[in-house]
């Protein structure tokens, strides 16, 4: 292991998509992840955060090494992605795991429970018996694992299938394990206990995380760090308690604002931090500027870049952005 | 446990009919020899256009040759037919098929067109001139109705193939180091089955049916017995009262093609199942 290294390293990352007409002329680009630079530290519980369409999945994907990126670099323990999975691409798929947000679709419908879990194994010439199977099964708090092990995957519920889809990430022991919003498509009660169980694979594992989320409060419980992701761009990255007690950013106070209060006290509206039409992203200047309550004139004209307020936290704003010594 | 189950199942009053016509079917065609009381072909073996009688149960044609025993002899050439072409095409469909949905791009296109192209020729005419220039024998009449068995299974191997690739789980199973073979075959595929097998079913039952039609029209195998070459004799003798060489063939082909219908229904809800 190269220590000197952070586990994951992105360089002004880039993925753009491209709406081409028939004669191949571009017509709409998407700027998914636009110029995106962070690293994740090893056991680091590293989270994203932002709303749908602010490319939060499709970073999930390229970490993942299911996407490629047009620009910039991406290093796993110092080594580039690209290099990694043309040379060495099972090494990389074993460091490398990553769940998904909707474990009706991710796991295949006409494979066994058994199946499902003992095909990466034997894909990496993993030898086991049948009782690692149980094992695993069982360490994700799936019981009686005798039973489900013979099951079919529709007679599962929706946190079982969950279960059962970490149980197969971790079962190759990955360093680095991408969360793509593993619970918004779960039931209320359901949700906190998978965040527990990889809550408690981190403690008995100790690999890095990596948790998508819209969920303020999700990312608060969970992460370590978090970074606000708005319309591809990071807008804010920090200590994850700091960024949920006092978000620098408009965006992130928005986003805090909006997560809901165990108060059945507060009724109607809750004021947020909004304007009231939602703007299209602006060809010049701060891409939430036409949400902003705060922008100054300033906004629309000059593309804030992230930078450093305080230790180890940045916010890409002018106004609010300023750092506070 | 599980095999007894299915037992049951495939043998459940739905079933049962299809099943025992098809099981009849086929061991006409594997026990032709024994089961065949006359050689099919052979004139002169009764009277001539003698009606349902204990020596011949399914009476005889105008030349004296026994109507059971072609139909015996013509359930190995319609099974045998159907099968062959049947699972020709659906080779064809699936390295086409399931290759073009998951690539896209180029290929997808230039497969998609040929399928096109397939599909809106009169294939009949092509068949016709193609047994005309290779001769008519049975292996030729499976290996022609095969290759123009394929477009339309394509197209449904394409589409699912297409929809399939684009589900979480097969960016899951790349994301264990699964490689692009393995998510077509093991991910893919298995999924696929549902919305072929009918059309596979229709294709072998489509294709029996051609066999008979070329037969009939005299573009058969000449040395082979077959349901339509039958049909054929005894729409000359029709007239002559013989109601016997239309009913019996005829019957057991439509009862066959029936009874392919019914079980590739049954073939999908067993594949679509999602509960016990």
């Amino acid at each position: 292991m190269k220590e000197e290294y952070p586990l994951v390293e992105a360089k002004k990352l880039k993925k753009y998509f491209r709406e081409t007409s028939l004669l191949g002329k571009v017509i709409k680009t998407t700027k998914a992840v636009d110029d995106v630079s962070f690293s994740i530290g090893r056991r680091e519980k590293f989270c994203i955060v932002g709303e749908s369409g602010s490319g939060k999945t499709t970073l999930a994907r390229i970490l993942a090494g299911l996407l490629d990126y047009d620009e910039g670099e991406l290093f796993l323990d110092g080594e580039r992605y690209k290099d990694l999975l043309e040379k060495d691409r099972k090494g990389f798929r074993r460091k490398v795991q990553i769940i998904f947000q909707d474990p009706y679709s991710s796991i295949n419908p006409r494979k066994s429970v058994r199946e499902f879990l003992e095909r990466p194994l034997k894909l990496h010439g993993i030898s086991f018996s049948r009782s690692d199977l149980l094992n695993i099964l069982e360490s994700v708090g799936l019981s009686p694992a005798e039973e489900i092990m013979n099951r079919m995957p529709w007679e599962l519920s929706g946190g079982q299938r969950q279960r059962l889809f970490i149980a197969r990430a971790i079962s190759l022991n990955p360093e680095l394990l991408i969360a793509d919003e593993p619970v918004s498509m779960l039931d209320v009660t359901v949700r906190a206990q998978i965040l527990s169980l990889m809550n408690r694979l981190y403690e008995d594992r100790g690999m890095s995380i990596v948790l998508i989320s819209h969920d303020m409060l999700t990312v608060n419980v969970f992460c370590d760090r978090v970074a606000v992701m708005y319309l591809g761009k990071f807008v804010e990255i920090g200590k994850a308690r700091d960024v949920y007690s006092s978000p620098i950013h408009p965006y992130s106070e928005l986003l805090v604002k909006s997560t809901l209060k165990p108060d059945p006290g507060i009724r109607g509206k809750v004021d947020l931090p909004e304007k009231e039409e939602l703007g299209s992203i602006p060809a010049v200047g701060c891409r939430f500027q036409p949400r902003c309550i705060y922008s100054v004139q300033r906004c629309a004209l000059e593309e804030p870049i992230l930078r450093e307020v305080s230790q180890g936290r940045s916010v890409a704003c002018h106004v609010k952005g300023v750092s506070r010594s | 446990m599980k095999m007894k189950k299915r037992l049951r199942v495939l043998l459940s009053p739905r079933n049962i009919f299809p099943v025992s016509m098809l099981a009849i079917v086929a061991v006409f065609a594997v026990f032709a020899e024994f089961i065949a009381p006359y050689p099919p072909l052979k004139t002169g073996v009764g009277p001539i256009l003698s009606p349902p009688s204990e020596k011949h149960i399914m009476g005889t044609d105008q030349v004296g040759s026994d109507i059971f025993s072609q139909v015996v002899y013509g359930s190995r050439t319609a099974l045998f037919v159907g099968l062959t072409s049947g699972l020709i095409g659906l080779a064809i469909a699936l390295s086409l098929g399931l290759f073009a949905g998951y690539y896209g791009s180029k290929l997808d296109m230039l497969i998609m067109r040929t399928v096109d192209l397939f599909l809106s020729i009169p294939v009949f005419v092509f068949m016709i001139v193609l047994l005309v220039i290779f001769g008519s024998n049975i292996t030729n009449i499976a290996l022609i109705l095969g290759l123009f068995s394929w477009p339309l299974m394509t197209r449904v191997v394409r589409s699912q193939s297409l929809s399939l690739s684009e589900k979480e789980f097969v960016a899951a199973a790349r994301a264990i180091g699964e490689r692009d073979i393995g998510i077509i075959f093991r991910e893919i595929l298995p999924n696929v089955w549902p919305a072929v097998i009918p059309l596979f079913m229709m294709t072998i039952s489509g294709n029996i049916v051609a066999e008979s039609g070329l037969s009939f029209l005299g573009l058969g195998d000449p040395n082979t017995a077959s349901w339509g070459r039958t049909l054929a004799m005894a729409s000359r003798a029709f007239y002559a009262g013989s109601w016997w060489g239309i009913l019996f063939p005829g019957l057991v082909l439509t009862l066959t093609i029936i009874s392919l219908n019914l079980i590739s229904d049954y073939l999908v809800s067993l594949l679509t199942r999602t509960e016990k």
